[in-house]
């Protein structure tokens, strides 16, 4: 396979597997928001999952960077690398807030008993 | 068939898009297809039969039914990455069965 499509194949793996990540983390919000915090901690497991194909294809652009296999500067590999970036902080705060949200249920649960 | 791809920024559907579009004029299939990002295809979306979203913008998807009214889809993380357009094919004609 020629290098350029090669790197057009790991950038789209990157931008669909961390997008995918993205998306099943804001799914698992959605679900923290109605209170389901069960479907949301399988939303953000399989966030997590996505997220790590689009890491591994990452180091794998970083490995034939490091071996000169091309120069870099590639407009494609910076979007998918956008795209993985706004993927971890993404699934890094929404974990966060379902934590927030847990805790406040938690709370207000006792405030009720009380 | 008319097909609208939507994803964050248009980028990545181009490249689909081309995929796509190569893969019709090798069976012959009827296809008018753009790509577009999701602040920007208000304009366009009329025209179309079917909705197609990237992985990235799967969470957009019942607000993007909602605006538009349109069958909408989203394309699977490893279809949308190898440019599987036999499956994507394949979806559009379930997303819309008279073509």
């Amino acid at each position: 396979m020629a290098l350029d499509e090669r790197t057009e194949e790991i950038a789209m793996t990157i931008i669909s597997n961390a997008g995918a990540a993205r998306g099943a983390a804001f799914d698992a919000l959605k679900a923290a928001k109605a209170g389901d915090f069960q479907t949301a901690e399988t939303l953000l497991k399989s966030a997590d999952e996505f997220s790590r194909t689009a890491h591994k294809t990452h180091s794998e652009l970083l490995t034939l960077y490091a071996k000169g296999a091309f120069e870099g500067g590639d407009i494609l590999l910076s979007h998918a690398q956008d795209h993985l970036m706004c993927a971890a902080l993404a699934m890094e705060l929404i974990g966060e807030l379902i934590d927030l949200r847990k805790t406040i249920q938690k709370n207000t649960g006792k405030e009720e008993q009380q | 068939m008319k097909v609208l791809l939507i994803c964050a920024g248009g980028m990545s559907t181009s490249i689909l898009m081309k995929k796509l579009e190569k893969y019709a004029a090798a069976h012959e299939i009827e296809l008018e297809i753009l790509a577009r990002g999701m602040n920007d295809y208000d304009d366009v979306y009329s025209k179309f039969d079917v909705i197609l979203l990237g992985p990235q913008v799967s969470y957009q998807k019942s607000s993007i039914e909602n605006d538009t009214k349109k069958p909408v889809a989203v394309i699977a993380p490893y279809d949308y990455a190898v440019g599987n357009s036999e499956n994507i094919f394949k979806q559009i004609k379930k997303l819309y069965p008279g073509q």
